[in-house]
């Protein structure tokens, strides 16, 4: 998986480009942590190019969204799509997020 | 299952996942499965593989798990996954509760729910010394192509 991590206005916007599995779920979250000591509470998490998340993945962004929420911030969606937006709705995962068009869409919301 | 299954044994660690996953992919080409339901067999295939080395061998090193499959004549596909760990079935487990908010959800145990959701068929038998869990995929796109040709 590959992960790209950009500030944007008051946001870090991580960007997922690949598979977010069993395997990858770690890198994930040690990036989110790296944007945590940065002191962000804005995360906005592009998946346009996440071609496929697994019950791993899922954890991964469930614990990340409870860890915002309980220092105050938000975790924001943009570009969820095909399977990955599939296993969010099966899941009833997507109604408790905010979810967005892009990743400029979300971050000018904050 | 008359079907002769073509098999592929590996360790039962996570180093293993994307070589079975290719492995089943295979069978799913082979099948004629359809896009969607080609992301859907790698979820379950990566769910039921990590029950499996989450929880068949508690003890000492990892175990083996084999999976084989065979692709059944009404474009399906046949995917067995076998261990010899203690007997584990996870499809006895309660399911998620989906109402639940963010705050109250648990990290885990939407795994087997997304097993349940995708696969056809799904069903766990213990013989012996082995955990078997056999499932079915497919057929969906089949049904697509022949609605639009009417």
């Amino acid at each position: 998986m590959k992960i790209e991590t950009t500030s944007l206005g008051k946001a870090n916007v991580i960007k997922l480009a690949g598979r977010l599995d069993a395997e990858s779920a770690t890198q994930f979250t040690a990036a989110c942590q790296n944007c945590l000591d940065g002191g962000t509470r804005h995360i906005v998490l592009d998946l346009d190019e996440l071609q496929y998340i697994s019950s791993a993945g899922l954890g991964s962004i469930i614990r990340l969204a409870k860890k915002m929420e309980g220092l105050g911030g938000v975790v924001l969606l943009c570009g969820v799509k095909g399977l990955v937006k599939e296993v969010f709705v099966v899941t009833n995962l997507l109604p408790l997020f905010k979810v967005f068009d892009s990743a400029d869409a979300a971050c000018q919301s904050i | 299952m008359g079907d002769q299954l073509t098999t592929l044994e590996l360790p039962a660690e996570i180093g293993s996942l994307r070589t079975f996953t290719d492995f089943v992919r295979r069978g799913a080409e082979a099948a004629s499965l359809g896009e969607k339901e080609l992301g859907e067999l790698e979820v379950v295939i990566e769910e039921v593989l990590v029950n499996v080395i989450n929880y068949a061998y508690p003890d000492g090193g990892p175990g083996m798990i084999e999976v084989g499959y065979a692709v059944e004549g009404d474009g399906r596909l046949f995917v067995q996954v076998s261990d010899t760990g203690r007997a584990f079935d996870p499809l006895a487990k309660d399911p998620p509760d989906l109402r639940l908010s963010l705050t109250d959800r648990p990290i885990g145990g939407l795994g087997i729910f997304l097993v349940k959701q995708f696969a056809r068929t799904v069903e766990y038998r213990r013989i012996e010394d082995k955990n078997i869990l056999t499932f079915r995929l497919g057929n969906g796109a089949l049904e697509h192509e022949q609605g639009s040709e009417l």
